[in-house]
């Protein structure tokens, strides 16, 4: 039985993995009907720039993903600020926020993810979390009037938003209740190099303690940690993880324990005709050998040009990715690529300037993390792109 | 169609995604760490991966203008 024509493509989803499908859809000739589904009032953006720019003002909005124009040109039926609430594969249709019901033929999942709350502090005011435009622009606004901030969490965003908070001339601490800063991502040696980075432009960094509680109200005045120590604040920034949009498939009969579980080729498990990208996607990735999920804004990219490939061609091999991240803090541009490895070592970079640090497996090169040496990561990043794996043995640009 | 491909060097931010999408095309440079068209390719013949490294920047510092 043939599906086509029983209802248009639709994209849930209007970050950039969703839009990316859009556009690459169109890119390889797809010309039946596409919706695009956005829980976000007005136009796409992208949200690298929601812990940096938007923050400091050097980029009061965060650049679009679309303009009218392109949507136009694109042919694409937008719904802005319209929640997704259910999905019922056997009828293969989604019900909306409001009511209303819309039929697919093929249906992506790019909802995305939404921050991790810290229980102890939830609801308070005074407290933010990090996901969306509305959420920068009113921490922004509250940074305007704040003089000592603390950042629970020392992952990207938090350290990000620390550097841009420090930037505005705050008095800031970043609270981790990890041994160290980036400790789910990167390896001890850039944990170090990073915890120096923001020593050296004055934000206080306390690892291993938890907050346990906050002392104020309505509005909170200090956090209480998990070792007594008080420590006072006029603002707050948790910055913990996120965890994937998945509130609406509930009852779908997918298996979304962390995130979409798909197969190798991202396409939902147990279902005809339905993807995952981005954030809310866990694939089968044959180069780990286990399913993973990411939260990076290249491999959003990649797994949504993979997906339209798959509708317009019907090409399904596996997906991968190199895995490529990167992160501005203070003036320094961190570039990660590629795994963490067993084994870490600071190289010489190309030029003398910046920071090179190479991640190893048996000897082999199999990631690298760059502290203002974007020459030296693209030399590896490219070798990965090419070969999986590298030859490289510590020559590098 | 041909094009002419500009990069705008103040938004450019070294990310590098343009060199692994058409590395024919860019590199980086070795002074500044800045996006490069290489010689011979800034008025280059319409081409898939070149569009594919300006969709993919972060910074959106490449223009293709088509006359």
């Amino acid at each position: 039985v043939s599906r086509v024509g029983r209802g248009p493509l639709v994209v849930a989803g209007g970050s950039v993995a969703g839009v990316r499908v859009v556009h690459a859809l169109r890119a390889g000739g797809y010309d039946e009907r596409i919706v695009l589904v956005d829980r976000e009032d007005g136009l796409p953006y992208d949200k690298p720039a929601l812990s940096k720019g938007v923050l400091t003002g050097e980029e009061p909005q965060p650049p679009p993903l679309l303009t009218a124009d392109g949507l136009r040109d694109l042919a694409v039926e937008h719904l802005p600020a319209t929640e997704v609430t259910r999905l019922d594969l056997h009828a293969r249709r989604l019900d909306l926020d409001g009511g209303a019901r819309l039929g697919f033929d093929r249906l992506v999942i790019a909802t995305g993810s939404h921050p991790r709350r810290l229980p102890a502090l939830d609801g308070m005011a005074g407290v933010h979390h990090l996901r969306t435009r509305a959420d920068a622009h009113a921490l922004r606004a509250e940074l305007a009037g704040a003089a000592r901030v603390a950042i629970v969490g020392g992952g990207f965003v938090g350290c990000e938003v620390a550097a841009a908070a420090r930037e505005r001339g705050l008095d800031v601490t970043i609270v981790e209740a990890g041994p160290r800063l980036l400790g789910r991502v990167a390896p001890a040696a850039v944990s170090a190099a990073v915890l120096g980075l923001h020593t050296d432009h004055g934000t206080r960094v306390v690892c291993g303690r938890a907050v346990v509680g906050y002392r104020g109200s309505p509005r909170v005045e200090a956090l209480e940690l998990d070792d007594g120590a008080v420590l006072p604040v006029d603002l707050v920034v948790v910055g913990i993880g996120s965890a994937p949009a998945t509130g609406w498939l509930g009852d779908s009969g997918l298996d979304v324990g962390d995130g979409v579980r798909c197969g190798p080729g991202l396409a939902a498990e147990g279902v005809d005709g339905v993807w995952a990208v981005g954030d809310v996607a866990r694939w089968a990735d044959v180069r780990s050998g286990h399913h993973v999920r990411t939260e990076h804004w290249t491999t959003a990219r990649e797994q949504a040009a993979y997906v339209a490939r798959a509708v317009t061609s019907g090409v399904a091999g596996p997906f991968t990715t190199t895995g490529y991240v990167w992160s501005d803090q203070y003036d320094v541009r961190i570039q990660h690529v590629g795994a963490r490895g067993t084994a870490t070592g600071e190289v010489p970079t190309g030029d003398g300037r910046g920071r090179l640090f190479l991640h190893r497996d048996d000897g082999e090169v199999v990631g690298a993390t760059a502290l203002n040496a974007p020459r030296d990561l693209l030399a590896v990043r490219r070798a990965l792109t090419a070969g999986g794996t590298t030859p490289l043995k510590g020559h590098v640009a | 169609m041909p094009y002419r491909i500009e990069i705008d060097e103040s938004a450019c931010n070294g990310y590098g995604n343009c060199v692994v999408a058409a590395p024919e095309v860019f590199d980086l440079d070795p002074v500044t760490g800045i996006a490069t068209v290489l010689a011979g390719h800034r008025d280059d013949a319409d081409d898939a991966a070149v569009a594919e490294a300006e969709a993919d920047c972060p910074a959106r510092a490449i223009r293709l203008s088509r006359p």
